[in-house]
């Protein structure tokens, strides 16, 4: 009776030590069979909320934004019409297939790719993905759109994935820089154009670049690839901008602005081999 | 059995509304619920809510095992001590819980990245000014499920809620 007593009232006490010896459990191997069995109840009702929750989401910016949908809405008719005139049904036709052929070339030919749509991002720039081991999905694997690298899977459950961006605190890799002038799409000695190594780290709002060598000829708006060990190919990562050096330093910095708004991504695709 | 049934069911439906409204505007009904319905229900019955409940959380949003709980004990403890200072059920109230909500944010992105990820997030003033906009929301919400709770409120439990 005294023991209940004592319990009751130094109850948050006991949630706080349990909770950090559930913390400490968590750390281990064993936590994966705590996990799956919730991830394969619950995971389907996050999934059918975050969609619900996401469609929602659109209709409300739809909405708050509606004066410019109008704008467009208007600018697109005046193009549509002129598009008529000019007999525009072929060329965007020819245009398409334009697109569609630069895509199959960019996309990596020996990789094979599932396609994951993005559910959620997290303040502390990780991605969630709507696919999951149950589609093959492994830790470690690349996600990428076309050659542009959109960041390492470190979390996996049966039908989601966490993804974690360059962005994130945590993310350093290696990278060569190479000039502007470079045409990707051209089977080149990549090796032959680097002008400089260096390493880049996630800031949180922005990528920091470091360790470029001091003497290379790097410029604003280089491009900046990935080439480490944690990805097995070389891809985009972002363009050069904001070189700062020292004369005192070894060294010069830089920020690399990646290719697109990773908050505007919607779907990506995982290099599951 | 009813109890049971009723538990699961009510569980299932703040899963769903708690992940939908942290994908729309990042708002937590759980942590409205639980400052609301502590000290208000069995010992028993709520800290089973707050375990399984942390335990999906970690689960769907694949962050460590324990890491909301760990959040929701720490913001217990200062909810504890706040109501030491400020009542629970007197006129300025709502300061406790609007601190608590406050502090369950902060720290859920600031123990989330330094316990999991061994990094400190630096705070933003967006972040700041979001956490406080949604802090002033949550008390409006807070205040209608203590009037949802003391509507089910049995006159001689002393503040117990009737589950039958």
């Amino acid at each position: 009776m005294e023991d209940e007593k004592i319990f009751k009232k130094y109850s948050y006490l006991f949630c706080l030590l349990f909770s950090v010896i559930l913390f400490f459990f968590g750390q281990t191997s064993f936590s994966k069979s705590i996990k799956y069995p919730f991830s394969y109840i619950f995971n389907p009702i996050y999934l059918s909320a975050t969609q619900a929750g996401h469609s929602v989401k659109s209709w409300a910016e739809a909405l708050l934004d509606a004066s410019s949908y109008i704008q467009e809405y208007n600018t697109m008719r005046e193009e549509i019409v002129r598009l008529k005139i000019e007999n525009s049904e072929r060329l965007l036709d020819y245009e398409e297939y334009n697109s569609l052929k630069e895509h199959i070339s960019n996309a990596d030919k020996k990789g094979e790719y599932t396609e994951a749509k993005i559910l959620h991002l997290t303040n502390q720039n990780e991605i969630i993905l709507n696919r999951g081991a149950d589609s093959g999905v492994k830790k470690g694997d690349a996600v990428v759109i076309g050659r542009v690298f959109v960041g390492l899977v470190i979390d996996v459950n049966p039908k989601t994935s966490l993804v974690r961006l360059p962005l994130h605190t945590s993310s350093s890799y290696e990278v060569v820089v190479i000039p502007s002038t470079v045409n990707l799409n051209e089977k080149l000695h990549l090796d032959s154009f680097v002008v400089s190594k260096g390493v880049v780290l996630g800031k949180g709002e922005e990528i920091k670049i470091e360790n470029l060598g001091i003497n290379s000829s790097v410029n604003s708006g280089d491009i900046v690839l990935l080439k480490d060990e944690k990805v097995e190919d070389i891809l985009i990562l972002g363009s050069l901008v904001g070189i700062t050096s020292n004369p005192a330093s070894t060294q010069k910095n830089g920020v690399v602005e990646p290719i697109f708004d990773y908050s505007n991504i919607l779907t990506v695709f995982i290099k599951t081999k | 059995m009813k109890k049971v049934l009723l538990f699961t069911i009510g569980f299932l439906l703040l899963v769903f509304f708690e992940s939908f409204l942290l994908h729309v505007f990042s708002f937590s009904l759980f942590i409205i619920l639980v400052l609301s319905s502590w000290k208000k229900i069995e010992d028993l019955p709520f800290y089973l809510f707050i375990t399984l409940f942390s335990i999906v959380f970690d689960t769907v949003l694949h962050t460590s095992l324990g890491l909301h709980m760990i959040v929701i004990a720490l913001v217990l403890l200062v909810t504890h001590l706040l109501w030491y200072l400020i009542p629970r059920d007197g006129v300025f109230g709502f300061i406790p819980v609007f601190l608590s909500v406050f502090l369950y944010y902060i720290l859920s992105y600031l123990l989330i990245s330094l316990l999991q990820d061994r990094v400190l997030i630096p705070f933003t003033w967006d972040f700041v000014l979001n956490t406080f906009i949604k802090s002033l929301l949550s008390i409006p919400v807070y205040l209608g499920i203590q009037r949802g709770i003391s509507f089910f409120r049995k006159d001689d439990t002393g503040g117990k809620i009737k589950l039958k």
